[in-house]
């Protein structure tokens, strides 16, 4: 008996073990890259290659790097021109998101049904955004959107409904329907019902719908790249910063984590709804 | 895809909807439809059989005009007035009785918008054909049949078949719902229908010179399947063709089923069914004699090429399936493993997920760069490490299979997290009981994961599937950055691939044509695994 218990304490004590040495594993391979992007953006450029991964132990670390990025005015109209980008993509698809996700939870369509609408909503995310860019190219260069901000904000705003609309509409099936029946009673109208009702409870769902699409946004690559040339945004400065160094520890560094820094701030803030987001709905986290 | 709901409504309903039924028998409701579609079909067959210039002389037909306007640059034209011809020949289709309002407004809006074809040819008569003397009986007939449509539907409305409250129950939810709609009807539907337009036509640095009519296509299919021209390649041909007319029949049926909501998809894909012969016979008479003809490949000669590529589309196709296999097998493997790690009692875990799901924010066109230097062949870090244990590193990104590996292995780094973070919400909405009294009973951990878990788990692990696959035929970001595509064409995968031919070759017909192939595969994916998903959602509704 005694011995059987020790076996089991020995056992729990090993796999303890051992799901320290698995999440030990994975923390490292998850954040290397952020902690080598980190170094590298604090080497001056004598220390470019070799085994230097311990800042003050194999090299000093400078600033330099940072000030050098900076100073650099397509930087500095990069990221001016993804924070507009970002947050009006992400605004416009909020405001139209989350009509729509009203509309969906509130009311019955007879045909199509609900269920239909939001399938067509969801296909945004489905569909690769690589088939539009021959269209989208062409018909922005009929309406001379092309290289603008505001162009990559309608298509960004596009591809990121889904957020709104999936997170949204979710939450506004949550908010209890009597609470709007006792307002129409007090002679609510439907718009009041929702403004002053329905749309106050859904409040933290909103922020995270809206810091996804940032993200996503911010993150979003292809349309920016096929489109800008002068307006270019954050993501795109990145690689054509690329193009002309090829591998310099610290400009690579100091880029990408200033390219990352807004969505992984996003990321930490929005973590509850998170998963709902990202599984198209499917899953509740 | 289908419909999320079919059992149940959304509970929330507050206002009354009663059917109305409309005051006469069947007649009532089928006679204004049959009059605005008569209409409409007269329109679109006077405009298709009529000259739509009148010269002195006869006349120019609507097609040449299309090609004319077309090729000034100003092709939206012509898909914004084929396309809303089609929405209003929906909507007196789909819409039922309860929403007729909103079914009179989408009739006379699409038709109105139909009309903007006429009043722009007439605008820009000089520039299209300047020995032109005005609309001929084909756009004239076009105005008139659907002015006609546009009116039609306010009669039947506002006197033939008057209801109250005229514009339906609770109409607001359109004011809720229109914006998004329009939004993504003009941002998404009609950027595919304007694809649809680029892609009959050969580009020559970004400038029209030429309607191939299907011959994108045709080349696109060449590229895929065959090395040259042979007989076997003329016969599969035709096969081909038939096939793909029945794969364009059945998603239309699946469309059509979608919208007006006739239960399962795969009913209305299986009454669909019926039209593929109906089809598909014409489609391969048309392919065996056509134009360009694939009868002349049958005696030898090659079929005419436009690409300067040869033979890309096949092999582009097949490394994306090595990418798309590679990534998506470890990621969920990796991503599922680490879940039933973290779905346990443990200090920190918060904090340990939220740490976990960052790659998955990380801009992926930032980590591609990054990734550049950590796989350094001439000292990166990993090469480093590698060394200070005694091993050769391999070559990351100047071998084309290591390159493969190398693309997969940052991709599997970026969304490994994605299936972690959904898996392990989905184990601990898993009824605990259930588990427990396993335990209990006596069960081993595999035997759990084997009969309780998976099977309790399949549902979403079909839609992470789902969604991994899908994005992973996005890749593009990672590519750019990393690797170019290169070496050589080693990682140029279908997205980056496709938008080279758009936006490097400035063949814009033919990378609409690929860009449906990839659509294509993707949609097959989608319907694939659908039905495994499907109740995930209607669940929800049925809790709801």
């Amino acid at each position: 008996m005694n011995n059987r218990a020790q076996s089991t304490s020995l056992k729990n004590v090993a796999s303890s073990v051992a799901v320290v040495i698995v999440v030990a594993i994975v923390l490292v391979w998850t954040l290397f890259p952020f902690y080598w992007a980190a170094i590298s953006s604090v080497k001056s450029s004598s220390d470019n290659y070799g085994n230097l991964w311990l800042p003050f132990v194999h090299f000093q670390p400078t600033l330099k790097p940072w000030q050098d990025m900076f100073a650099l005015p397509e930087v500095r109209s990069a990221t001016l021109n993804s924070t507009k980008l970002a947050i009006g993509a992400a605004t416009l698809s909020l405001v139209l998101g989350t009509l729509a996700a009203y509309g969906i939870a509130r009311f019955r369509f007879f045909r199509p049904q609900n269920g239909s609408l939001t399938t067509w909503f969801l296909s945004q995310r489905i569909a690769p955004p690589v088939i539009f860019v021959a269209p989208y190219f062409l018909l922005m260069r009929q309406a001379g959107l092309l290289d603008t901000t505001l162009g990559l904000i309608i298509l960004n705003a596009t591809f990121n409904m889904t957020f709104p609309i999936i997170i949204l509409t979710q939450m506004f099936r949550e908010v209890p329907i009597e609470l709007e029946e006792a307002a129409q009673v007090d002679g609510a109208s439907r718009w009041e019902m929702f403004w002053r009702i329905s749309l106050p409870l859904v409040a933290p769902g909103l922020v995270v719908a809206w810091m996804l699409a940032l993200a996503f946004s911010w993150n979003e690559f292809l349309f920016a790249f096929s489109s800008t040339t002068l307006n270019r945004p954050l993501s795109v400065a990145v690689v054509g910063a690329e193009q002309t160094r090829g591998v310099d520890y610290q400009f690579v560094g100091t880029r990408t984590l200033w390219a990352m820094i807004v969505p992984l701030i996003a990321a930490l803030l929005a973590q509850r709804y998170i998963v709902r987001g990202l599984s198209l709905g499917a899953v509740k986290g | 895809m289908s419909q999320l709901q079919t059992a149940a409504q959304p509970n929330a309903e507050p206002m009354a909807s009663l059917r109305v039924q409309p005051a006469g028998a069947l007649g009532r409701t089928w006679i204004p439809k049959i009059a605005i579609l008569v209409a409409m079909v007269a329109g679109f067959i006077l405009a298709n059989t009529q000259a739509a210039i009148s010269l002195a002389d006869g006349g120019v037909p609507l097609s040449e005009v299309a090609t004319i306007i077309t090729k000034e640059g100003n092709g939206w034209v012509m898909t914004l007035v084929w396309m809303a011809g089609v929405i209003a020949a929906l909507s007196v289709l789909v819409f039922p009785v309860e929403e007729r309002f909103i079914q009179t407004v989408a009739i006379s809006l699409g038709s109105l918008a139909v009309l903007i074809l006429p009043i722009y040819v007439s605008q820009n008569l000089a520039r299209i054909e300047p020995q032109g003397s005005g609309l001929g009986p084909g756009l004239m007939g076009l105005a008139g049949g659907f002015l006609v449509s546009a009116i039609l539907p306010w009669l039947n409305l506002l006197w033939w078949n008057r209801m109250k409250p005229v514009l339906g129950p609770a109409w607001e939810k359109w004011l809720f719902i229109g914006p998004a709609a329009f939004w993504i009807l003009g941002l998404t539907v009609f950027p595919l229908a304007y694809a649809v337009t680029t892609s009959r036509y050969a580009f020559r640095t970004g400038k029209i010179v030429k309607d191939v009519g299907w011959g994108n296509y045709r080349k696109l299919f060449n590229d895929v399947m065959f090395e040259a021209g042979t007989r076997t390649q003329a016969i599969i041909h035709n096969v081909l063709v038939v096939v793909v007319a029945a794969v364009v029949v059945l998603a239309i049926g699946a469309v059509v089923g979608m919208l007006t909501d006739q239960g399962d998809v795969r009913q209305s894909v299986r009454s669909a069914a019926k039209w593929v012969p109906l089809v598909a016979v014409p489609a391969l008479i048309l392919s065996l004699t056509g134009e360009p003809s694939v009868l002349p490949s049958v005696f030898g000669q090659p079929l005419p090429t436009f690409n300067i590529f040869e033979k890309d589309v096949s092999f582009t196709l097949s490394i994306t399936y090595i990418f798309v296999a590679g990534a998506v097998i470890a990621e969920m493997i990796l991503g599922f493993l680490l879940a039933l790690l973290f779905n346990r009692e443990m200090r920190g875990r918060s904090v340990l997920r939220t740490i976990i799901t960052l790659p998955i924010f990380a801009t992926p066109v930032a980590i591609g760069f990054l990734g550049r230097t950590i796989f350094y062949e001439g000292g990166g870090p990993v090469n480093s490490f590698l060394q200070m244990f005694g091993v050769t590193p391999p070559p990351w990104l100047s071998d084309p299979t290591w390159a493969r590996i190398t693309t997969v292995i940052t991709d599997v780094w970026e969304w490994t997290p994605l299936v972690f973070i959904i898996a392990l919400a989905g184990l601990q909405g898993l009824p605990q009981d259930v588990t427990e009294a396993s335990a209990v009973d006596g069960a081993g951990w595999w035997a759990t994961l084997r009969f309780i878990t998976l099977p309790l788990m399949a549902p979403i692990l079909w839609l992470i599937l789902l969604l991994r696959t899908v994005d992973a035929f996005k890749v593009f970001d990672l590519v750019v950055a990393m690797t170019l595509g290169g070496p050589g064409q080693a990682t140029r995968y279908y997205s980056f691939f496709n938008y080279q031919t758009a936006r490097k070759q400035f063949f814009y017909g033919e990378a609409a044509a690929q860009a449906f192939l990839l659509l294509i595969i993707v949609l097959i994916l989608v319907s694939l695994l659908w039905g495994r998903i499907r109740h995930i959602y209607e669940d929800q509704e049925a809790a709801a």
